[in-house]
């Protein structure tokens, strides 16, 4: 199904399969890791790539995945795609990520303020909290609340070729489009990132950037 | 570590040269092919001109040994060079009576460990006899090239060996639970590598870090590791980050496996509560963890709060499927973390080396709590 057949978000919401379709179309360089849940399901509709690294749980833990593969690779951009919920439940991350300020990395919360796997419960930010004005307020160098689809280029910019760390919320309508699923096997999607990323020989466990000498 | 007791022949390594230890009370000597054939024959008498030792008439083995012997006796029949490297006959010095025996199962192996083992007559126990013998072949195993340590696998029920072990200077390093002959718990030691020294750790530590390529350390700080923090921070091809979680670590291991780096994590034992639900994500995904936990909540501890998650940490890893190996002496802190390393990424496994609270000390409140 198309986005095109739905009806128009409401007002200051944009479509969130549209979103993550504006960020990853022609994705070239950027490393993804997906958050569980909707924005998981969302990068899968955009097409499934060994370089996305979609978690099925862990919740919390997808920002400072995207600052562990940031530190790994820094010669590569990397795009987490998260939810509010998933946010909320790593706020410290935040915290953790400004103070290490990784150029190469950014944060895209797709905010429908609502916990859309468990029954569209209302999370914080369907009470005004705001994060984008956490991550200000952690020193992101860069961080935002997009309401407008308008600025969704300008955010696929900055997250190609701006400075980071970049943080933006975009709000997004409290929809469930059609359930599209990553593969959920964690070793697979593990291995093929890696061999994607490091080539043939890094695959193995014991490849990598740094081999140990031999004891 | 104390050295080595003076051996008659240095130069071990020809049958019949004879080759023996002396400790105070105790003389070892080392079992040649016609000794032991006297002794599978139960010839006491040829047994005591072999070896100048008396046994009674016949002469028994001490517990466990005894279906052993025949192995032994066809392995110097066939590497007599080996002498040494095999069965020690240990017995008095004041009366040249039999104690016991200690025994090296063979040369050591290819990472330079060598497995010790002993056993006293049940007459002979209770005096000191088997630590002041074994560790008289210990350090005889440790002055030989090529061994960097020395092994002791002991039944978990036997806690006089558990004791003898221990007053070894070795350390657990893990448990076999063997349904057949019930659980047995692996300890080790070393000099080679962890040459005594109580406040050095850290470094070696650090240092086992950069061999094994760590690029990243991620740590919700403890006074524990005050140390390895500076170091890591003080190092240009380690970036340290600092968690406001230990559960975020999780995460930044996960993703700097995913980028071909890796990462290492240090915590004290409470933050291994805050980590179960991240664990299954990396338990999932096969992505290694080293976790190197500062224990709270044990001898001593002043704060009553530390306790529960103290007690329950390494039962919390174990039910979550990390490794968990406990250093209990300040010497064995880097050859655990070593061992660790390995597994972790040779294997793609989680592992975690807790630092008991008697290697890092106990954190007294003089200036108020934190």
């Amino acid at each position: 199904m198309s986005a095109a057949a739905w009806r128009p978000a409401p007002s200051g919401t944009l479509h969130r399969r549209e979103v993550v379709a504006a960020l990853l179309a022609d994705r070239g360089d950027p490393l993804v890791v997906a958050g569980l849940g909707a924005p998981a399901w969302d990068c899968a509709a955009a097409g499934d790539h060994p370089l996305t690294f979609s978690l099925w749980g862990g919740m919390g833990l997808a920002a400072m995945t995207g600052l562990g593969l940031a530190c790994a690779r820094p010669d590569r951009r990397v795009l987490v795609v998260t939810g509010d919920g998933e946010m909320l439940m790593g706020l410290g991350s935040l915290a953790t990520i400004a103070v290490q300020a990784p150029p190469n990395l950014s944060i895209v919360a797709l905010d429908n303020e609502r916990y859309g796997e468990t029954g569209m419960q209302p999370t914080h930010t369907a009470h005004g909290v705001d994060l984008a004005g956490v991550a200000r307020a952690c020193g992101f160098a860069s961080a935002a609340t997009i309401t407008d689809a308008s600025r969704l280029e300008a955010l696929r910019e900055a997250v190609h070729r701006g400075v980071g760390p970049l943080f933006a919320v975009v709000k997004v309508a409290a929809e469930k489009p059609p359930l599209v699923v990553p593969p959920r096997d964690g070793v697979l999607l593990k291995e093929r990132f890696r061999r994607a990323l490091l080539g043939g020989a890094s695959g193995s466990a014991s490849g990598g950037a740094a081999a140990p000498p031999v004891l | 570590m104390p050295e080595a007791p003076k051996a008659d022949a240095p130069e071990a390594g020809f049958a019949g040269a004879g080759l023996s230890l002396e400790t105070p009370r105790l003389r070892l000597t080392a079992l040649t092919r016609d000794a032991l054939q006297a002794w599978v024959d139960g010839d006491a008498g040829r047994l005591r001109q072999e070896t100048g030792v008396f046994f009674g008439t016949p002469p028994t083995c001490p517990p466990l040994f005894e279906d052993d012997l025949p192995r032994f006796r066809d392995r110097m029949a066939e590497t007599p060079q080996e002498l040494g490297w095999w069965v020690w006959l240990v017995s008095r010095r004041e009366d040249a009576r039999a104690v016991g025996v200690c025994g090296l199962g063979g040369r050591p192996d290819g990472q330079g460990t060598a497995v010790l083992g002993y056993s006293v007559y049940s007459e002979m126990e209770g005096r000191g006899y088997a630590t002041e013998a074994s560790r008289a072949v210990m350090d005889w195993a440790l002055s030989q090239p090529g061994v960097t340590r020395v092994r002791a696998t002991v039944p978990a029920w036997n806690q006089a060996s558990v004791a003898v072990a221990r007053k070894l200077g070795m350390v657990e390093i893990g448990r076999d639970p063997n349904p057949e002959v019930g659980e047995t718990l692996i300890f080790e030691t070393s000099v080679r590598s962890a040459p005594a020294d109580p406040n050095g750790w850290p470094d070696r530590v650090h240092a086992a870090l950069l061999a094994f390529g760590v690029s990243l350390v991620g740590y919700v700080p403890d006074a524990g590791h005050a140390r390895l923090i500076e170091l890591c921070h003080a190092d240009p091809g380690v970036r340290a980050v600092a968690l406001t979680s230990e559960k975020e670590g999780i995460g930044l291991a996960a993703g700097a496996w995913l980028g071909g780096a890796r990462a290492a994590l240090l915590m004290q034992s409470s933050g291994v509560g805050n980590l179960m639900n991240a664990l299954g994500m990396a338990r999932e995904c096969r992505v290694p963890l080293v976790l190197l936990v500062t224990m709270r909540g044990e001898e001593g501890e002043t704060n009553p709060w530390q306790v529960p998650v103290g007690r329950s940490a390494g039962a919390l890893l174990t039910e979550m499927g990390v490794g968990v190996v406990r250093a209990e002496a300040a010497d064995a802190v880097s050859l655990l973390v070593e061992g660790a390393l390995a597994r972790a990424f040779e294997g793609e496994s989680m592992q975690a080396v807790l630092i008991a609270q008697s290697v890092i000390g106990v954190k007294r409140f003089q200036e108020g709590p934190r």
